[in-house]
């Protein structure tokens, strides 16, 4: 499966000469479609301008980067905001809604952006916020929403124009845990169901388990890349460097949450098979060093 | 006397009132003799002479006879007076009178309405230049999902035709109302609300906003939409 977005030996300076600073230094991944890349990292580690580099928000000083057919990276700066708003969702730490306007219309805006009438782009709105549980919500303005409804809010907004690419900044900065992993497996199920690729920056060490894999940034670069499988009985994401039992079975490594999972696998493999494959997110070809 | 200075003074007819340090006794009211500048009081011309020591006179009224045509006696007493006497029927002269009182006051009320044009100028400049400082952070929102700058301007146009349309609207109803209330108040102003004045306040209005507009479309533009990452 071709993959969304493709990003090639970026690199991002800031100033020149004694004061230069290198933000990212020759990042290149691919992050294929379903599939939820989280990028962890220090502070100060370069995260929001890889994040801002990826969401066409901040050229790169080298490299390419390219989202769908779009090479991003070379575009003029007059068409990047048609890219963002078509093929790019943002789902901010701080939510970001429009304090003025209600929850539909806070989603129906960034439609109506992308050319739909306000009847079309309301009908449109209201559909995907019902899908995600705020059916009531809909007249209410931002400040009356607790932070996994306002957050939900903002995860509408990102899909509203079915982009293929949703960045995430720190979701569950603001979150309690409860609504922290409510929010990630709202992301998961969202690229799984709907083939959309996600990539999530965040500190969140909890949420770890929902991505599909972890990219450790460290000055700039990625260091010792966590790729996580997906437990072939219970579903859950696990770290493979971490799991707690992993068996090979006719030829494949799986890898388990628990002992649990192994033994109940181990006593009738073939059932698990058919789900595994339904599973297990595509996973880039090319990985970052 | 007329009516409206007798009102101020509290005087009425038979009463006794001083006109150049003489008392005379008010014989009648007259009536639309008052402006905002001064107003016209009959005495006779032999105790006008008296009282001023001079036979000169400043206006003399005339009634032709019937059959007679104003105009043409009008100019027929110019030209045998050469320039001591300017005869005028009485459309001409009250186009004077009135020209007089517009040229005396003239500048003042333009001195005025240049006031109020930047007053209201600096209002809704600052109006909206604050409301758009305040809601930087979500102009930066939508230029980062993906906004462009001409839909962010319609944002502030629009703001700035709702606001100067209310002001313009609710400057226009004030003016009718006060023209209403004013000639109560104060019997000798009065204040006339015309469609050319109407129109003139909608181009002002139209001008305030143009300007208005400039700075926060100025700021809308230097945006930088990166910052809705740097928390």
């Amino acid at each position: 499966m071709e993959p969304i977005l493709v990003v090639e030996s970026v690199t991002r300076r800031f100033g020149s000469g004694a004061t230069e600073v290198v933000a990212v230094k020759d990042i290149s991944f691919t992050v294929a479609p379903g599939e939820v890349a989280l990028i962890m990292g220090p502070s100060g580690s370069g995260k929001t301008t890889l994040l801002s580099i990826l969401g066409g928000l901040l050229k790169p000083s080298a490299g390419h980067i390219q989202i769908g057919p779009d090479e991003v990276s070379s575009m003029d700066e007059r068409r990047l905001p048609e890219v963002r708003l078509r093929r790019i969702g943002f789902v901010f730490q701080d939510f970001n809604l429009l304090s003025a306007l209600s929850c539909l219309d806070n989603v129906a805006i960034v439609a109506q952006l992308a050319g739909l009438s306000l009847s079309q782009a309301r009908q449109r709105a209201r559909q995907l916020l019902q899908q995600l549980g705020l059916g009531h919500r809909l007249s209410f303005l931002p400040e009356k929403l607790s932070g996994g409804e306002k957050q939900r809010v903002a995860i509408a907004r990102a899909l509203v124009n079915q982009p293929d690419l949703i960045l995430a900044d720190e979701p569950t900065a603001n979150l309690d845990s409860h609504h922290g992993h409510e929010i990630m497996r709202l992301l998961r199920r969202i690229a799984k169901e709907e083939k959309r690729s996600v990539i999530i920056v965040s500190h969140d060490q909890r949420i770890k388990d929902i991505a599909d894999r972890v990219l450790w940034l460290e000055d700039g670069q990625f260091k010792n890349i966590v790729e996580m499988a997906v437990d072939p009985v219970c579903g859950m994401s696990v770290d493979r460097g971490r799991a707690p039992a992993r068996t090979e079975y006719d030829g494949h490594l799986f890898y388990f949450c628990a002992r649990g999972c192994h033994d109940e696998f181990l006593v009738a493999p073939e059932q698990f098979l058919t789900r595994q494959v339904q599973m297990t997110p595509s996973l880039p070809s090319s990985a970052p060093t | 006397m007329d009516g409206v200075v007798a009102h101020s003074l509290g005087l009425g007819l038979g009463d006794e009132v001083e006109i150049l340090g003489e008392t005379f006794t008010i014989a009648g009211l007259t009536e639309g003799l008052t402006n905002i500048i001064n107003s016209v009081t009959f005495i006779r011309l032999q105790d006008f002479q008296r009282l001023s020591g001079s036979e000169a006179v400043s206006y003399a009224l005339l009634k032709v006879k019937p059959g007679y045509d104003p105009g043409t006696v009008a100019a027929a007493i110019t030209a045998r007076n050469d320039d001591d006497v300017n005869a005028l029927t009485r459309p001409d002269f009250a186009r004077e009178e009135r020209q007089i009182i517009q040229d005396m006051s003239v500048e003042v009320i333009n001195i005025m309405n240049l006031a109020g044009l930047l007053i209201g100028l600096a209002v809704t400049a600052l109006t909206l230049y604050t409301s758009t400082l305040h809601k930087r952070r979500e102009y930066g929102v939508l230029k980062a999902i993906g906004a462009k700058n001409w839909q962010l301007y319609t944002v502030v146009i629009a703001q700035a035709s709702l606001s100067l349309t209310l002001g313009a609207g609710l400057a226009i109803a004030l003016v009718w109302l006060l023209g209403l209330v004013l000639p109560l108040a104060i019997p000798n102003a009065a204040l006339a609300l015309t469609g050319q004045a109407v129109i003139r306040v909608g181009l002002a209005a139209l001008l305030m906003g143009m300007i208005a507009a400039l700075a926060p479309a100025w700021q809308m533009a230097r945006l930088d939409p990166a910052q809705v990452f740097r928390g």
